[in-house]
């Protein structure tokens, strides 16, 4: 039984259709909301860089800038008076080794966890993944004082282990369950094939786990990037503190410095990690999906 | 040489044995289908093979050698899995290298062997690709190359074509008798399709729940089926089993009028009056007219109430008294529900099991 084409009531049809799309009017709407919303500060952000010290004292704080050229000058001021240079370097060389050797280190643990069999590899993934459920603040004062008595108060290796160690235990969670889903066939056909059990982790495990390694090393990394807590409390030279709490320089009852170049220190500081997103944004999005065969 | 040979082999899982203690002989260049039901241990068999279980109690040796404490790298096997378990991040080519650079095979022998798979299995336009970006039937193939290229003395297959539809299954299969006539391994293949098994294989062992229920040639085990379970898991239709009764001179079905005459030098027949289990394939129950004309036929009426067209054949579910059956029509016509047709029964294919064990009563040289 064919449908006959010439006989359908098509305005009824586009009456159903248009209502259907009503429903979906309404949640755009509240999308739009909350994007405005979203983006509010940041339009502020962009709006503040581009005008000079008294441009900003003299408009209203949203107006619109009239140049792009107090732009350069706001940057340059922000870079030297906070002596960002330092903060820049340390950060990267924090986010970059800890989330790095962090993330490596959770790959190991979770192939550990999720592809041997042995009594007690719950206990002892419990035990990794009650990293993830305390406030880290918690850590903040027993950290201290134990850095304080081994001299690590204060000095970059300090901070990269520190860092390292709190950002393995959530990219295990994710990491075991990821390789708990990879086929176990593989690795028998890889031992098989003659594989030791090392270089059956180096060169098929772990290749395999580039996409949630990305991700996992961008979310660490990002979270390294941000933390000001830590970094503050256990670091005072300007040579070893991170970029966040360089910035703190212009907060406080003695800076003196003028909002838009606030905003051009800020923006700064978080080019790096929107940039890196960019880079990587097709591995993050992959990330955290499992491969299949 | 590469015969297998498994002693007593006992798999445990804690307290549990999933194999039970199983002595199997599987001859040089054979190639040998284990199937059965799910769950019986055909798996488990075939990694302890393999190497990937290890051997609770009992002995296996390949090629003269026990290889209990051997790894499975060293004993001489490939493993094409179910699962096909390819590397993902590897291309083809690679794929069917990696286990040979890993153990230092030299570059030419490696490129050679690599070659020679491409070629039998017909790789050579996908050696560039990565897996995902193969169809399943080019996935086997790779698994297959894979096992081919370490020139192993024995092959172990589980399930390699069940993730396969149909049309490739059948194609596979063919494949792969060809690539065993090519290469004259020993090949050790686990199926729960015992059309694949029988189709394929020199030698049929039939498992179940951790032992080994027989183990013979396929139409030996399809015409002289060792026990009813046997007789049952073997054939298409499967076989129908009745209660019957032994009687002079032959056996009755229960509810059922006539005499199925029995040859007392073909089977060892219970005292009269004592029950067997009577088992009659489908194809030898013919509907009047429709098939071979069997040579000493019991003749009955009953009726269809359902039956199933194949086109070239039909399967009648038939009912006569309290008995039901399914009989093979060849050559078919339409049958109205609940026609009533005549049925011959070829008494000269008849099964006859023992009611308690489920044994066959057939006397050994038939
Ligand atoms: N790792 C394991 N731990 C505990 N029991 C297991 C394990 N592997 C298998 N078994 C049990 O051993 C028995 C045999 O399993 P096996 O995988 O050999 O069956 P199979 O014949 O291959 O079945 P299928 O056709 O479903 O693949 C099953 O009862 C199964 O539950
Ligand atoms: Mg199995």
């Amino acid at each position: 039984m064919a449908v006959d084409l010439s006989t359908l009531d098509y305005g009824a049809i586009a009456r159903t259709e248009a209502r259907r799309n009503r429903e979906n009017k309404g949640v755009f709407v509240l999308m739009m909301v909350l994007s405005i919303a979203w983006l509010a500060p940041f339009y502020y952000l962009i709006v503040s860089v581009l005008k000079s010290p008294a441009e900003y004292v003299a408009s209203h704080p949203l107006a619109l800038p009239s140049g792009i050229m107090p732009l350069f000058a706001n940057v340059t001021d922000a870079w030297v008076e906070a002596r960002m240079g330092f903060g820049v370097l340390n950060s990267l060389l924090y986010g970059v080794v800890g989330a790095g050797v962090a993330v490596f280190i959770a790959i190991m643990a979770a192939h550990g966890l999720a592809r041997y069999r042995y009594s007690g590899r719950t206990f002892w993934f419990m035990l990794i993944f009650a990293g993830t459920i305390f406030p880290f603040q918690m850590y903040l004062i027993p950290l201290f004082f134990t850095y304080l008595e081994l001299g690590l108060l204060d000095t970059r290796i300090g901070m990269i282990l520190f860092y390292t160690a709190i950002c393995i235990p959530f990219p295990v969670l994710v990491m075991r369950n990821y390789l708990t889903q990879m086929s176990s066939e593989m690795d028998e056909a890889a031992r098989m094939d003659g594989c030791s059990e090392f270089r059956l982790f180096f060169s098929i495990i772990l290749p395999n786990c580039k996409g949630p390694f990305i991700a996992l090393f961008l979310l660490q990394f990002t979270w390294i990037w941000n933390d000001l807590i830590f970094s503050t409390v256990l670091t005072q030279r300007v040579e070893v503190r991170s970029v966040m709490s360089t910035l703190q320089v212009f907060q406080g009852a003695y800076a003196d410095v003028s909002q838009t170049v606030v905003m051009a220190a800020s923006l700064l500081a978080s080019l790096p990690t929107v940039v890196l997103f960019f880079v990587l944004r097709r591995h993050f999005m992959q990330g955290l999906q499992v491969s299949s065969n | 040489m590469a015969e297998v040979v498994l002693k007593n082999a006992v798999k445990a899982y804690g307290t549990h044995p999933a194999v039970k203690g199983i002595n199997l002989k599987i001859e040089d260049k054979s190639f040998v289908a284990l199937v059965g039901p799910s769950g019986c241990g055909k798996s488990t068999t075939l990694r302890m093979i393999a190497g990937l279980e290890s051997i609770s109690y009992g002995e296996i040796s390949i090629g003269g050698e026990v290889v209990n404490d051997l790894p499975s790298r060293k004993r001489g096997v490939s493993m094409v899995f179910q699962s096909y378990a390819l590397y993902p991040h590897m291309t083809v080519r690679k794929n069917l290298s990696f286990g040979l650079r890993i153990t230092g095979v030299a570059k030419d022998e490696i490129e050679r062997r690599v070659a020679f798979a491409a070629d039998v299995l017909e790789l050579g336009p996908y050696m560039d690709r990565k897996p995902a970006n193969l169809s399943g039937g080019q996935r086997q193939r790779v698994a297959m190359g894979r096992a081919i290229v370490r020139e192993p003395k024995v092959f172990l297959f589980d399930e390699p074509l069940s993730n396969l539809d149909a049309k490739l299954r059948n194609q596979m299969r063919v494949e792969i008798k060809k690539l065993h006539q090519r290469l004259h391994n020993t090949i050790v293949y686990v199926t729960h399709d015992q059309v694949e098994a029988m189709t394929m294989a020199d030698v049929i062992v039939i498992m179940r729940d951790g032992y080994i229920e027989q183990v013979g040639a396929p139409l030996d085990v399809f015409n002289r089926p060792a026990n009813k379970f046997v007789a049952g898991f073997i054939g298409a239709p499967q076989m129908n089993f009745f209660d019957g009764t032994v009687v002079a001179g032959g056996v009755t079905i229960n509810g059922f009028d006539g005499i199925f005459p029995i040859d007392p030098a073909r089977f060892n027949l219970p005292a009269v009056g004592r029950p067997v289990t009577i088992g009659l394939r489908p194809e030898d129950i013919v509907p009047f007219g429709h098939g071979v004309q069997p040579e000493r036929p019991v003749e009955f009426e009953a009726s269809v109430p359902l039956s199933e067209s194949l086109g070239n054949e039909s399967i009648l579910f038939a009912e006569t008294g309290t008995v039901s059956f399914a009989a093979r029509m060849q050559q078919p016509r339409a049958v109205a529900e609940g026609e009533i047709l005549t049925f011959e029964a070829d008494t000269g294919k008849i099964h006859l099991f023992d009611q308690d064990s489920g044994s066959t009563l057939r006397r050994d040289p038939d």
